[in-house]
């Protein structure tokens, strides 16, 4: 059996030959792209869209999209930086999606943002129960400080990768990143006290 | 003079990630130093962060790579115009044939008999043509430019179009007839016949989800759209979707502009939720 070219290549290190197998469309190095960012681009959306079954299906059309795009993918581009920003764009259309929804039929999506843990005392949480308060906490994030803190504290990207994702000022990032680490400190308020 | 707490707290987050510069480093620190309440803001932000650092993380589903294998194996058909040699052979058969049509049209009179406008159909692009004058909702308006089975591609968005549709009536120019169909993700107008009062879509994209269950009053359906798909039709005046069946290789969609039963301006959008298929789809006016 052969082995597979690109084991123990740091993906987002966006190595050169790798890079250039993908453009070509050869399976392997695409089979790789996915084993490699499928678990990232999966959490991202999971987080951003509070609803299991949602991501799923969104890491497999950041995929699909990805294997028809790729040959618009620049080579001297961050390889990672380009999943993490077609995952982000395709949340936002999906939260559109939801918004119109709402509009057509009245009906709101029923996620973690309904839950309230603010005034629970941190003693009475499960490991669960505080998963649900941290993702109740950033569904209600506006959507420029969640996709800042998402990346951040929960992909742990540097400010630097943040700010190549969302095509913003580093600056800017921090600001958004300050506000929402604030915003959930003031949600979170009874968990973080205890 | 001690610098303010609101004006320190600003500076928190960056100070946890080391992120300030040399000068403010030094500030923040010898303000932390004298006020308890910073030194608490401090601690209550870095046990904000440890909870997002500590959150689990999951595997996203491991047939999520045969899944796309898969879907990328049924796409991949010879006739996929992806292709670069197709790409262009099909430039060059579309250039060839708009030639042709451009040519048969000049040699034939203008036709003198004029259409009734329930019997049209027009999109958006026809509209955007129209000069500010021109876009009176009349039912001369629209002359047939879809004849000829010319094919047009627009990027379709459902919440944005939906949303336009719905909301933004003022923008729009309202006509007696359907304005466009609804689709989550890009579409691909393959034809639009007058004569039939049909027009032909087809996904482009990877969502492929579209809709064929009437919402009934409130209630949303669940929409798995790993196994169901979404559409929609919008139009002015009372728009019903009254069929979605496969039939002869086709999805045949049919609808109703009611627009008899409605307000004027009015405007409404059909959703259908239905099991997902590779089908084109043919949207006939009833």
């Amino acid at each position: 059996m052969r082995s597979c070219p690109y084991k123990g290549v740091n993906l987002s290190a966006d190595n050169p030959r790798f890079i250039r197998h993908l453009r070509a469309g050869r399976k392997s190095a695409f089979n790789e792209l996915v084993l490699g960012f499928k678990d990232r681009v999966f959490n991202t959306a999971y987080r951003f869209l509070g609803d299991w079954q949602e991501a799923n299906d969104l890491a497999r059309e950041v995929f699909l999209s990805a294997n028809r795009n790729i040959r618009s993918f620049r080579p001297e581009s961050n390889l990672s930086s380009w999943i993490y920003r077609n995952t982000l764009n395709s949340c936002k259309d999906r939260l559109k999606l939801r918004e119109s929804l709402k509009k057509i039929t009245g009906v709101e999506f029923e996620g973690a943002q309904n839950l309230r843990f603010r005034d629970m005392p941190h003693r009475l949480f499960g490991k669960k129960e505080m998963e649900l308060s941290v993702q109740a906490a950033i569904m209600a994030l506006p959507e420029e400080c969640k996709e800042v803190v998402l990346l951040r504290d929960i992909e742990g990207l540097s400010c630097g990768q943040i700010a190549e994702i969302l095509g913003i000022e580093n600056d800017t990032v921090k600001l958004r990143l300050s506000r929402a680490r604030s915003a959930l400190k003031d949600s979170l308020g009874g968990v973080i006290d205890a | 003079m001690p610098e303010k707490c609101a004006d320190i707290n600003g500076f928190l987050s960056g100070y946890i990630d080391g992120e300030l510069s040399a000068e403010e480093t030094p500030r923040v620190e010898e303000h932390l130093a004298s006020c308890e309440n910073c030194g608490k803001e401090l601690k209550r932000l870095n046990n904000v962060i440890d909870l997002l650092r500590n959150i689990p993380r999951y595997q996203a589903s491991t047939r999520l790579l045969s899944e796309v294998r898969e879907e990328i194996k049924k796409r991949e058909t010879f006739w996929d115009l992806s292709r670069p040699f197709l790409k262009w052979g099909a430039g060059l058969a579309a250039a060839v044939l708009i030639l042709f049509l451009i040519k048969l049209n000049l040699a034939k009179p203008a036709p003198q008999k004029t259409i009734p406008a329930s019997n049209e159909i027009s999109f958006p692009w026809d509209i955007a043509k129209k000069s500010a004058a021109e876009q009176v909702p009349s039912p001369q308006a629209h002359t047939d430019e879809f004849g000829g089975g010319r094919t047009e591609s627009f990027e379709s968005n459902l919440p944005d179009k939906a949303a336009a549709g719905l909301n933004a009536r003022s923008d729009m120019v309202l006509q007696d007839q359907i304005y466009m169909a609804a689709y989550v993700g890009e579409i691909e107008v393959l034809r639009a016949f007058r004569p039939k009062k049909s027009f032909i879509i087809r996904s482009v994209d990877g969502w492929n989800d579209f809709y064929a269950l009437v919402f009934p009053g409130k209630e949303m359906p669940y929409v798995d759209f790993s196994t169901r798909m979404i559409i929609g039709v919008c139009g002015p005046g009372h728009v019903n979707i009254v069929a979605a069946q496969p039939a002869k290789g086709k999805l045949l969609v049919s609808y109703r502009n009611e627009t008899k039963n409605s307000n004027p301006g009015d405007i409404s959008c059909c959703l259908k939720v239905i099991e997902k298929t590779d089908l084109d789809i043919i949207f006939t006016r009833e």
